[in-house]
């Protein structure tokens, strides 16, 4: 059975082979080191085995990063770790209009009892008039 | 691209394969006449470089490791003439991978040489093209570790 690990990347919408080893560790460590890299949107390592008995082949993917997981897996991390931040404190509720509408209360009585006492004093005028 | 060797990675091929991504930029393969030894002062002892690769495959530059490795100097031979049971024999005996893929391709293993010694080596063969559009030229890279012959399990040639 021979055996050996290719390095694809995936760059401008096209996948390449980048090159080829018989060492799986020796692959993955190359692609982790081109994926910290930063030049391609993917990167997998597929293992192509062939059994030159049968003459039959097969190709399974052994590794793949691509920067939409790398930002998932980064997300999901965040989302693991206990929060270390402290609560943000309450908000103030603003206060209600209660002393509005005391104030309210208060003028309306005080015009009512202005108009009243006017209304008192003009009728007082009056009776003295006629009188 | 990682387009600098990394100064912390320590193995060969692997700082070898960085260097050959730098010399490429953005073409497919580097030019033969881009390898210079004083940018790899530290890594050219262990190169080699075949030249018509396709046509007539020789070795134009073998360095001092392996002259030493193979008990004289091989530059000059024909691919054909070259000891397979030498680390420079088995490092280059993947050539066709190579030219078939036009990509680097590295393979490592164990045998015991003509000298007798059992080695454990790593070795990688980088495409080299004049003209950017075929394959003419590998620079290769190994090295390795005397094992000693109870430790060797042979491997076939890659």
């Amino acid at each position: 059975m021979m055996v050996v690990f290719e390095i694809h990347t995936f760059r401008d919408g096209v996948w390449k082979i980048d090159s080829v080893f018989d060492d799986k560790e020796l692959a993955v460590v190359e692609a982790q080191r081109m994926e910290r890299a930063g030049r391609y949107s993917a990167i997998r390592v597929v293992e192509e085995s062939f059994d030159e008995a049968t003459e039959r082949g097969n190709t399974r993917t052994v590794y793949r990063s691509t920067k939409v997981d790398r930002t998932n897996t980064e997300s999901a991390e965040r989302r693991k770790a206990p929060p270390n931040i402290a609560p943000p404190p309450r908000p103030i509720k603003p206060k209600k209009a209660k002393a509005s509408f005391t104030q309210l209360l208060i003028v309306t009585s005080l015009t009512l009892g202005a108009i009243a006492l006017a209304g008192i004093g003009i009728m007082y005028a009056l009776h003295s008039f006629v009188g | 691209m990682t387009g600098e060797i990394n100064p912390r990675e320590r193995r060969l091929v692997l700082r070898l394969l960085d260097h050959w991504r730098a010399m490429a930029g953005e073409l497919d393969w580097p030019r033969p006449d881009s390898v210079e030894p004083a940018a790899m002062t530290d890594m050219w002892t262990f190169c080699f470089m075949i030249d018509d690769a396709r046509a007539a495959p020789r070795l134009s530059y073998v360095g001092d490791y392996h002259k030493e490795m193979y008990g004289s100097d091989p530059t000059g031979l024909a691919f054909a003439d070259v000891n397979s049971d030498t680390l420079i024999g088995r490092s280059a005996s993947y050539l066709k991978d190579v030219l078939a893929k036009n990509v680097p391709v590295t393979y490592g293993g164990q045998f015991v040489d003509i000298h007798g010694n059992g080695l454990l080596y790593r070795s990688i063969l980088l495409p080299l093209s004049t003209d950017g559009k075929t394959v003419n030229a590998v620079l290769g890279g190994a090295n390795c570790r005397i094992l000693d012959l109870g430790e060797v399990v042979e491997n076939p040639l890659p």
